[in-house]
């Protein structure tokens, strides 16, 4: 027998056998040439690793979320790209540290624990009942699935676990919330004794002074460097404005569209659940004692709110809402979708129990007609054709504005595009002006290159528009004379000798004071404020005033602390503490400090419990591999 | 090694071995069954064990968030006489402790705390705990012990909030020059935190320093 395959062995058969094994060698690894493969790993934290494909996603997420807080601002511009990777990185090493130290800590959610977060989510209910239809449709919206949709919710779930550990665990200690509590409701009474920025204003300055202050800024008194621009802008909404529909194309279009014009079949479901994972003939027995009491007459509703051991649907008499193939485990499917309306299933096995299904109505799948999809297919195929021919013109006006670079009218005319002209402008622009004012058109325009005299490279602006600019005419900074800053001079000089001599008397003003010279004495001409006392709150006080004054030491009994700030306009301010007020706090804003405190604290010692697991953890980011991605996106 | 000619003494030498080591093969392979099944099995206990603690402690939680220390208490000794060894008996504990302290109930506060230090197998849990004994002793009148616990803890990401604890015991004991020190060792520890941050500056503000220098 053995002999005989050893004989076989020569023909041909071994040959086909060799060339099959041959091949899984041959093509092992080739995807490492196609591009980068989406489950490398581009971070490790104790060897877990974390995949191109989460951190492409994490990335996404970190976008979508900014782009949703600055809506139609380019983020990657405001933040930094490395700020965004660095934000989507951290989250991603975050989230593993965490599901390690479930791990470590023993912390596990059960699918019991995820199916009855995900029913009890308000965005999944209609009516106040969980609905099938809305967590599909919910899904869909955010391009997830039940089973993504199912893990981040368990990974929530064991999240919200630590936090509840740490930050609702977290209370004060009733001494620490009085005590800040006081300090915050603190009074202080004060008056005040202002010299003025004023009193020393419009002091002779010498003609030196200005000259010497003129050379020495030399540099600081040029005219702003300013330039003429020409420029073209490529629109893609001109272009959709212009596309002609070849009769029959939206026809076809509509034809190869049907998938999406479809909306699938969806059924209406009410259950009974008999719980119970084993399976067991008891359980059975139940489930078949409770069909009986259906098929002899009693309503289902009522049944299923007596005897369901889904709490989810139990109330509302077992009603699941519509869903469609997808949402419900395998064994339910098949029954909801094979029985006919008004049918009572026998009981289904499913890992939850038994079921008893019946199916309450059922919602054809259904196409829109030609008719009712074309008004929406002609937008559709319009922006798509213009959006394919607008990026072929950025294209081709890169190419044009390299290739001709002393004009813009040659790439103007081949694209049909208008050249517009521009007056004088600085680096700030013309704000508001939807090209003019934009920061990166600005840059463009003073580009060492363009400066030169060549165009700019086509800078992308909001709304699917790309400009191209040149410089029609420069006007280099010029050194402003003497006499043309003069005015500039005097009254900047002025301001800082008035400044100083306020400083000096009043700081001349605070010695004395200190040395304990009477305070009418003291102010000579000038006078004290009427004694005020404020909290740290108070409206109306200056910020600098307030910072001084809660920061001056506590007067003993029947002493008096002296203090003095500069305001930025100048004025010199000197106050006098007389009274440091400890309040009585009330009840009400007793607990509010013990609940701020307490959630601080908290979350403090959740930030600390992280910063600490990464500390302990060995965490490795492999830069070369997302610096690979970055070539990628930004190409 | 023997050379065989033909398959019949191929054969007749495998029937040999078979009734050799037969038995020892099947009993091994039997023995090996056992072990996957019972490592299985123990597996499935282990998992459903601690889903039932999980779901005991999202019943702590629930109850803490609530406000119902009656049902904080209930569930918790569940899980804690369940479950003693489970991680989830340690976080619970930390929300039986905070129970305790809103009831007033600090002694026993301590006690639950004290044993999170002892036991909890996550050494960062331990952290915390340490934090919040420190603070319920101090709170409880016991300065030295509390001051005795935040030097035994090893320096790390809860420094800040150590050093701020111990800036509010020198100040209670009366020594503002090192409250000053540990609280400005503090509000730059919480470099992350811009609200314990604003905190510990209304403190060290409220010993006083002059702003024009004399």
């Amino acid at each position: 027998m053995l002999q005989g395959i050893r004989d076989r062995a020569h023909g041909f058969i071994a040959w086909i056998i060799v060339i099959l094994i041959c091949i899984p060698f041959a093509l092992w690894g080739v995807q490492e040439y196609l591009g980068p493969d989406p489950n490398v790993a581009v971070a490790e934290v104790d060897g877990d690793e974390i995949s191109l494909f989460e951190y492409r996603t994490a990335l996404q997420t970190v976008r979508a979320s900014l782009n949703r807080q600055f809506p139609g601002q380019d983020v990657s511009r405001i933040f930094g790209e490395a700020f965004i990777r660095n934000r989507a990185m951290e989250g991603l090493v975050r989230e593993r540290l965490i599901a390690r130290a479930s791990s470590g800590a023993g912390f596990v959610v059960s699918d019991e624990q995820v199916a009855g977060a995900i029913r009890s989510a308000p965005a999944f209910q209609r009516d106040g009942v969980f609905s099938t239809e809305e967590y599909e449709y919910a899904l869909r919206r955010s391009g997830s699935s039940p089973g993504r949709f199912e893990t981040d919710t368990r990974r929530r779930l064991l999240e919200a676990q630590w936090r509840d550990a740490l930050v609702l665990s977290a209370a004060a200690a009733e001494n620490r919330v009085r005590r800040l509590a006081a300090l915050e409701s603190q009074t202080r009474a004060f008056s005040r004794l202002v010299v003025p920025a004023g009193r020393f204003a419009g002091a002779e300055v010498g003609e030196e002074a200005i000259a010497k202050r003129y050379e020495e800024n030399k540099a600081a008194f040029l005219t702003p460097e300013e330039v003429r621009l020409r420029y073209v802008v490529l629109s893609r909404d001109d272009l959709a404005a212009d596309v002609e529909i070849p009769a029959g194309t939206i026809e076809g279009y509509y034809d190869s569209r049907k998938a999406g014009l479809t909306a699938p079949e969806q059924r209406r479901v009410r259950h009974i659940l008999v719980a119970d994972e084993e399976g067991g003939e008891e359980a059975l027995a139940r489930a078949e004692a409770l069909r009986a009491r259906i098929l002899a007459g009693e309503a289902f509703e009522d049944v299923a709110r007596e005897a369901s051991d889904d709490p989810g649907s139990a109330e509302s008499g077992g009603d699941l809402g519509y869903g469609g193939r997808g949402i419900w485990v395998p064994p339910f499917e098949e029954a909801a979708f094979s029985l006919g309306v008004g049918d009572l299933s026998e009981p289904v096995r499913s890992d939850f129990g038994f079921h008893l299904i019946r199916v309450e109505d059922v919602r054809e799948s259904r196409t829109r007609s030609f008719d009712e999809a074309k008004e929406e297919l002609e937008r559709e195929y319009r922006s798509e054709q213009a959006e394919q021919a607008y990026f072929e013109q950025v294209e081709r006006l890169s190419n044009l504005v390299f290739e001709q670079p002393d004009n813009l009218y040659d790439a103007a005319e081949v694209l049909g595009l208008t050249v517009e002209e521009s007056g004088y402008l600085s680096r700030r622009g013309e704000p508001g002006h939807e090209v003019l004012g934009d920061q990166a058109v600005l840059a463009a325009a003073f580009d060492e290159d363009v400066l030169a005299g060549n165009n700019s490279e086509p800078v992308e602006i909001e709304g699917y528009r790309t400009v191209a600019v040149r410089v029609a005419d420069r006007r280099e900074p010029r050194q402003r004379t003497l006499d043309e800053v003069r005015p500039e001079i005097v009254a900047s000089l002025q301001a800082e000798r008035a400044a100083d001599e306020v400083r000096a008397l009043g700081t001349e003003l605070l010695g004395r004071l200190r040395a304990g010279e009477g305070r009418e004495a003291v102010a000579g001409d000038l006078v004290w404020s009427e004694e005020r006392t404020v909290g740290r709150d108070e409206p109306g006080l200056e910020g600098a005033v307030r910072e001084v004054l809660f920061g001056m030491p506590h007067p003993g009994a029947g002493a008096v602390t002296f203090d003095g700030v500069a305001l930025p306009q100048g004025d010199f301010v000197i106050l006098a503490l007389d009274q440091v007020i400890e309040n009585e706090v009330d009840a009400e804003s007793l607990d509010e400090s013990r609940l701020r405190l307490s959630r601080q604290l908290g979350l403090d010692a959740h930030d600390s419990f992280v910063a600490a697991l990464r500390e302990r953890a060995d965490v490795r980011v492999f830069e070369d591999r997302i610096a690979v991605e970055d070539d990628a996106y930004n190409r | 090694m023997e050379v065989h000619r033909t398959d019949e003494e191929r054969l007749e030498s495998l029937k040999n071995w078979w009734s050799e080591h037969g038995r020892a093969l099947i009993g091994g392979v039997v023995v090996g069954l056992a072990g996957i099944g019972g490592w299985t099995f123990w597996q499935d206990y282990e998992q459903g064990r601690a889903e039932a603690a999980s779901v005991l402690f999202q019943a702590v939680s629930e109850a803490a968030a609530a406000g119902d220390h009656a049902a904080v208490r209930e569930a918790g000794s569940a899980l804690l006489s369940d479950h003693a060894g489970h991680g989830y008996a340690a976080a619970a504990s930390l929300l039986l402790a905070r129970s305790e302290i809103l009831e007033g109930r600090a002694d026993a506060a301590r006690a639950r705390l004290r044993w999170v230090v002892d036991h909890a197998e996550v050494p960062e849990l331990r952290e915390v705990a340490r934090l919040r004994l420190a603070e319920a002793a101090w709170a409880g009148g016991a300065r030295d012990e509390a001051m005795a616990l935040l030097d035994e803890a090893p320096d790390g990401p809860f420094a800040a909030a150590r050093d701020e604890l111990r800036g509010d015991l020198h100040h209670a004991r009366g020594d503002p020059d090192k409250a000053r020190e540990a609280w400005e060792r503090s509000a730059a520890g919480y470099s992350g935190s811009p609200e314990s941050r604003r905190r510990v500056t209304l403190k060290l503000n409220d010993l006083g320093h002059l702003n024009t220098a004399p």
